[in-house]
């Protein structure tokens, strides 16, 4: 089968230098948010 | 439902369907019609694997689960964000650079065709019978409510689809998608914004997420470790990665759609997107529902939101026990409506005592009307033993019908009709490439022309949604099976997403390991779920670290 090498950087947002970078935003958006929803849940409560 | 009401569902339905068979139009090939020629960006990678994932059920049961139960199945999807992490490392570079159709291609270049076909199989099995169960669910619920007949909703909700499905191919299902999310997500904020329009003068957004508080409806999180609790952090973070893991990794449906990216770098922006859109768009949904639960704190919510099912009681031999517990009820709402008056002055005034006061008033109102519902169930049951009592279906629907204004009861009902032919269509066109990438090419005609393919897709394409429709007719009749095929994922998805791992990951195992491996697991999957040893979820986990484990053991056979 036909390989292709991939262009690292390649599909990246604007300000985000590396896949890695991506990764750790998305994990931290999940931690934030799960952060978030307790804060709501306690003010509320 | 209104000649307005009709004409927006027609007119947004079949908007649909002409702009996904425009998008499409021209000359295609196999690569065209299976994988849209990898050429698509980001984005339509982003919506169309959240618009395959999110059937007519997410829209119909999200919100009345939120009603009834709260926040808290929003912890679910929390596993979603580092299962997209996973995918975009692992799968998706692989499955880019392979160049294959569907991801069992890969596993006969990494094992053996045995392994292929049984995994195919398993797929194939799973996916044909719970998309049979997308085109119900949403059905039995239109039809019951609007007094539509249940076998033409059925045929209508399994081939609208098929008219782009069959000529546009992927292209079409994608562009749909686009469409269907947009309408979907204009839809729910609307609804939302109008819930909030109904509360009374005195009553903002802000001050209805004080009274669902206090009644316990923002339950987001919850740190308490049960295995036999669905919805708790651990459930969400752990069996949830290790389901959307096995979803998005194994099941074609997924797949096929971040296949068509024109890049691995726009695959995996898409998949990591929708890991960050998802959760928020869920907890919108689930708002709305509670948001409807505080709307019936004001207004008179009915004792059972499935009319038709309290019509027929009504008119059988245990009427004079319904309606005495109507009258428990409307006491029970009458109680509710003073402490909610209550509450929410006691909020504006910041009196702490008497906050404390009317909460425990509310709450106690909420458990008596609970416990009324499940007499009323009880009731039910005994006049009609196969009658539909997940009521929490109908509670969304239902305040649509009676509450919000002509015009957006067609769009809300063109939403769920929307939703549920992106899941569907996916489902199709995944069905028909694994038949002929995976079976028919694979054992029946290896070398024929790029053209017979796409005719055998296209009838394969029929085929499948033939029979969809078919499952979908007999679903009523299957009884207690339902509940069997809608965890039926769960029994295969840990045990495909166990093979898929060995693959990537273990290196010194074979074949022939792998294959006595998964059915070894897949015997210890079902003896789990038959004896109830764990709720559902957990399966996932289990089934795959009992392949990853045989395999291990077994791996000298090789």
């Amino acid at each position: 089968m036909e390989t292709q090498q991939p262009n690292e950087t390649e599909g990246l947002p604007p300000f985000i230098k590396t896949w890695r970078q991506m990764y750790a935003i998305t994990v931290g958006t999940l931690l934030v948010l799960m952060v978030l929803f307790y804060v709501l849940m306690k003010y509320f409560e | 439902m209104s000649f307005i009401d009709w004409i927006v569902l027609i007119v947004t339905l079949s908007f649909i369907i002409i702009y996904g068979i425009y998008r499409s139009r021209g000359k295609q090939n196999i690569d065209d019609y299976l994988i849209a020629g990898q050429s698509l960006p980001w984005y339509h990678v982003c919506f169309s694997v959240m618009a395959t994932q999110a059937s007519a059920i997410t829209f119909l049961s999200a919100p009345g689960q939120g009603f009834a139960d709260g926040m808290r199945f929003v912890q679910f999807y929390f596993g979603l964000p580092l299962a997209m992490v996973v995918l975009s490392i692992t799968f998706v570079p692989i499955f880019h650079r392979l160049k294959v159709f569907t991801a069992y291609e890969f596993l006969e270049t990494r094992f053996d065709g045995r392994v292929r076909i049984f995994t195919v199989i398993l797929f194939l099995l799973s996916r044909g019978l719970s998309t049979g169960l997308s085109i119900y669910a949403p059905s039995i619920i239109l039809a019951t409510i609007l007094g539509w007949d249940l076998t033409w909703t059925n045929v209508l909700m399994g081939s609208l689809v098929l008219i782009y499905t069959v000529t546009g191919g992927t292209k079409a299902i994608s562009h749909t998608h686009l469409q269907q999310m947009l309408i979907v997500t204009v839809a729910m904020f609307v609804a939302g914004y109008m819930v909030v329009h109904l509360l009374p003068a005195d009553i903002g957004f802000v001050d209805a997420l004080k009274i669902a508080g206090k009644a316990g409806r923002l339950n987001t999180i919850d740190f308490h470790f049960d295995p036999n609790s669905r919805y708790n952090i651990w459930s969400g973070l752990i069996g949830g990665f290790f389901l959307q893991l096995s979803y998005f990794g194994t099941d074609q449906s997924q797949v096929g759609r971040y296949l068509t990216g024109e890049s691995i770098g726009q695959s995996r922006l898409g998949l990591v997107l929708n890991g960050l859109l998802k959760i928020p768009m869920q907890f919108l949904i689930l708002l709305v529902g509670v948001l409807v639960f505080v709307y019936y704190q004001y207004n008179p919510a009915p004792l059972f939101f499935n009319k038709v099912e309290t019509d027929k009681l009504k008119n059988s031999q245990y009427a004079a026990a319904y309606l005495s517990l109507e009258e428990k009820h409307e006491l029970a709402v009458s109680t509710q409506r003073t402490a909610v008056d209550g509450l929410a002055k006691a909020l504006s005034s910041k009196d702490e005592t008497s906050v404390t006061h009317w909460q425990e008033a509310l709450k106690e109102s909420d458990n008596t009307q609970k416990q009324l519902k499940k007499d009323a169930v009880d009731l039910i049951k005994k006049n009609n033993p196969t009658a539909d009592t997940s009521d929490i279906n109908y509670v969304f629907l239902r305040f649509v019908l009676d509450r919000l204004p002509i015009g957006l009861i067609g769009l809300l009902i063109a939403v769920i009709f929307s939703a549920s032919m992106g899941s569907i269509a996916a489902a199709y066109n995944s069905l028909a490439s694994t038949t002929v990438v995976d079976l028919y090419k694979r054992i029946y005609k290896t070398d024929a022309s790029d053209h017979h393919y796409l005719t055998v897709t296209r009838i394969s394409t029929i085929g499948w949604g033939v029979f969809c429709i078919f499952v979908a007719q007999y679903a009523s009749k299957l009884g207690s099976m339902i509940e069997a095929v809608n965890i039926l994922g769960s029994l295969f998805y840990g045990v495909i997403l166990g093979i898929f791992l060995v693959a990537f990951y273990f290196k010194n195992i074979g074949g022939k390991a792998t294959f006595w491996g998964s059915i070894l697991a897949e015997i210890g999957v079902v003896l789990c779920w038959w004896f109830d040893i764990m709720a559902f979820l957990w399966l996932n986990v289990v089934g795959c670290i009992l392949v990853i484990g045989f395999a291990w053991i077994l791996r000298k056979l090789d």
